[in-house]
């Protein structure tokens, strides 16, 4: 009697294509997963940038005199640092500055996962826009996503840049 | 003697070019997905506040009094470098008084346009309308 083969060269075949196909819908699925988790953090971080940056350059803040208050969220609901829209008023700025950088982060909404954030104000000299105020933290060397909003303003009747960098400090000591 | 053969048929193959491109095109689109989606609306908030802090230092007004066109070419040309613009002004029957454009710029990409109007040579109104695109 003949003995047959129920494993033939066929079925490995079609066995091995299928696996082939399935490992590849598997990296394509986890590419996807990690792109999109890459897309999603960019677009909270960019959307909280803009916001937070529209806030203080186009409010007063909340209370509009919050300068004279203690620096705290109880005391502050919002922060702006306009007299009126676009127009930044110095001491407004120098109060930010010299505010706790955490409860000044709280009260800007920049609540996400390790995010820090960076606010400078450069006046223009008539040549070129240069430092005036560096408020909160620049993004160091291990910054795994930095986002910047940029925005025109006048402070003291002067052209000025007002340039917020959101950024995403390392999570852990492999990046 | 028993010769052994293969079967593959055409549905088959057919099958597998059909999966095969399936995969291909997964990996060509996702990796062509746009990350840039506030391009246009920053280009048109700068441009926005351009014409606003303009108006408000009295840059657009004294521009239209002195038939000038310098300080508008200065701040133009102290936006950032990956950014170009122009601004016209025009009166209130649309008539063109004013240009000027950013030095260096030349071709458009996809821009945007803002427009502002503001009061200048005995409360006439006049409108600022600047468009901004990336180099």
């Amino acid at each position: 009697m003949d003995k047959a083969q129920i494993f033939s060269l066929d079925v490995v075949i079609a066995i091995g294509i299928f696996i082939l196909i399935l490992l590849s819908a598997g990296l394509i699925w986890n590419y996807s997963r990690e792109k999109i988790a890459i897309e999603e953090t960019r677009n909270d971080m960019e959307i909280i940038a803009r916001n937070a940056l529209s806030v203080l350059i186009e409010t007063k803040g909340n209370p509009n005199n919050w300068t004279s208050y203690a620096f705290n969220e109880s005391n502050i609901k919002s922060l702006g640092l306009a007299d009126e829209f676009l127009e930044v008023d110095s001491t407004k700025i120098s109060s930010l500055s010299s505010a706790d950088y955490s409860t000044a982060k709280t009260i800007l909404g920049i609540l996400g996962p390790n995010y820090e954030f960076g606010l400078d104000i450069d006046i223009w000299n008539g040549t070129d826009y240069t430092a005036n105020y560096t408020i909160g933290l620049p993004p160091n060397a291990t910054a795994s996503e930095v986002v910047k909003a940029e925005r025109f303003v006048l402070l003291d009747n002067s052209w000025t840049k007002a340039t917020m960098k959101l950024w995403k400090s390392c999570e852990d000591a492999t990046c | 003697m028993l010769k052994k053969g293969i079967i593959f048929s055409l549905d088959a193959i057919l099958a597998v070019i059909i999966a095969g491109v399936m995969i291909l095109a997964c990996f060509f689109y996702l990796s062509h997905t746009s990350t840039n989606l506030y391009q246009n609306q920053d280009i048109y908030k700068i441009s926005l506040d351009s014409l606003t802090i303009l108006e408000k230092d009295n840059t657009l007004k004294t521009a239209v009094e002195t038939n000038s066109t310098t300080t508008l070419q200065l701040f133009l040309d102290s936006l950032p470098a990956q950014l170009c613009g122009d601004i016209t002004v025009y009166t209130s029957s649309s008539s063109a008084v004013l240009s000027a454009q950013k030095t260096g710029c030349t071709a458009k990409n996809e821009s945007t346009i803002a427009v502002r109007s503001f009061v200048a040579n005995n409360f006439n109104v006049y409108y600022a309308r600047m468009e901004a695109w990336y180099k």
